[in-house]
């Protein structure tokens, strides 16, 4: 009688991430969008998150990548991602895994701690940065 | 060695040290160390064997070596990828290159570039102040005859 249990995934459909909590990585299937981190049991979103209008939330979490459209305005406490671009406005602490990108006329107002920053002409900044130095801290 | 030229007429060479308060027209490269004030309409380089502990006015502002004090721009601030900098930021753009390292508060706009001189303002929002506590004023209408 066959098994029941899927084959698993080949390597090119894996993808490793770091949990945002305990800094571990770990290999995941490309197609999750939602995982439990193996090493500290925490729930970890692994999709990208598009803002393209006005949002207001306590925290946005993923490690995948947070999109602020032009038209998107997002009012967090805290913005924990594995990457960032501004082209609208963001206005929270931000901990970034990966380079923060803002884009000409956007707004970026609160706190920033990330390995690297990209920045467009026009682009308002506010807040103190923590840029390029090792790991951000596990919050 | 970088030899004076149009754009930096005024070089502090790599085995000089300079304490006190500069200013100039032109343009500055610092090669050596620095400690003071730098006051300038024009642009500043900070060469990647240099190191400044500075605050510093200037017009345009280029980072490639070790910086420790407030930075304020009316301009730009490059921080190339060699760039090591400490302190706080004000200028009306800013160019971060792959590498460069930045630890402190940074304001960066047109209004920030006007306030230059002046530290940057905390986060707005963020930390709202509270209104005032007490009673509103009456608005003082007479009562109209009539």
């Amino acid at each position: 009688m066959a098994s029941s249990t899927a084959p698993p995934p080949p390597p090119d459909d894996r993808v490793t991430v770091v949990c945002l909590y305990c800094n571990k990585p770990q290999e995941v299937s490309r197609r999750a969008m939602q995982i439990t981190c193996r090493h500290c049991y925490k729930s970890l979103k692994i999709e990208d998150i598009v803002v393209k209008a006005y949002e207001a939330r306590r925290s946005i979490e993923t490690c995948g990548v947070v999109v602020v459209e032009k038209k998107g305005n997002v009012v967090a406490d805290r913005v924990l991602c594995g990457g960032l671009i501004v082209r609208g406005k963001v206005k929270g602490a931000v901990t970034s895994r990966g380079t923060v990108l803002v884009g000409p006329d956007a707004d970026l107002i609160g706190d920033v701690t990330a390995p690297s920053l990209a920045v467009g002409a026009g682009a308002v900044l506010n807040g103190f940065y923590r840029v390029g130095e090792s790991d951000p801290e596990t919050p | 060695m970088a030899e004076p030229n149009a754009e930096f007429p005024t070089i502090i060479g790599p085995d000089a040290t300079f304490k006190g308060e500069l200013s100039f027209e032109k343009g500055l490269r610092l090669q050596g160390k620095f400690e003071g004030r730098i006051n300038t309409p024009g642009r500043l380089h900070i060469a990647k064997e240099a190191r400044m502990q500075a605050d510093v006015e200037a017009g345009a502002i280029i980072v490639e070596g070790e910086v420790k004090g407030n930075l304020s721009a009316s301009d730009r601030v490059e921080l190339k990828n060699t760039a090591r900098y400490e302190g706080d930021l004000s200028a009306s753009k800013l160019v971060v290159d792959e590498g460069a390292s930045l630890v402190g508060h940074v304001s960066i706009g047109p209004d920030a570039a006007k306030g230059s001189g002046r530290p940057p303002q905390s986060p707005v929002g963020i930390n709202r102040p509270m209104p005032p506590v007490g009673n509103p004023q009456p608005q003082n209408n007479p009562p109209k005859n009539g």
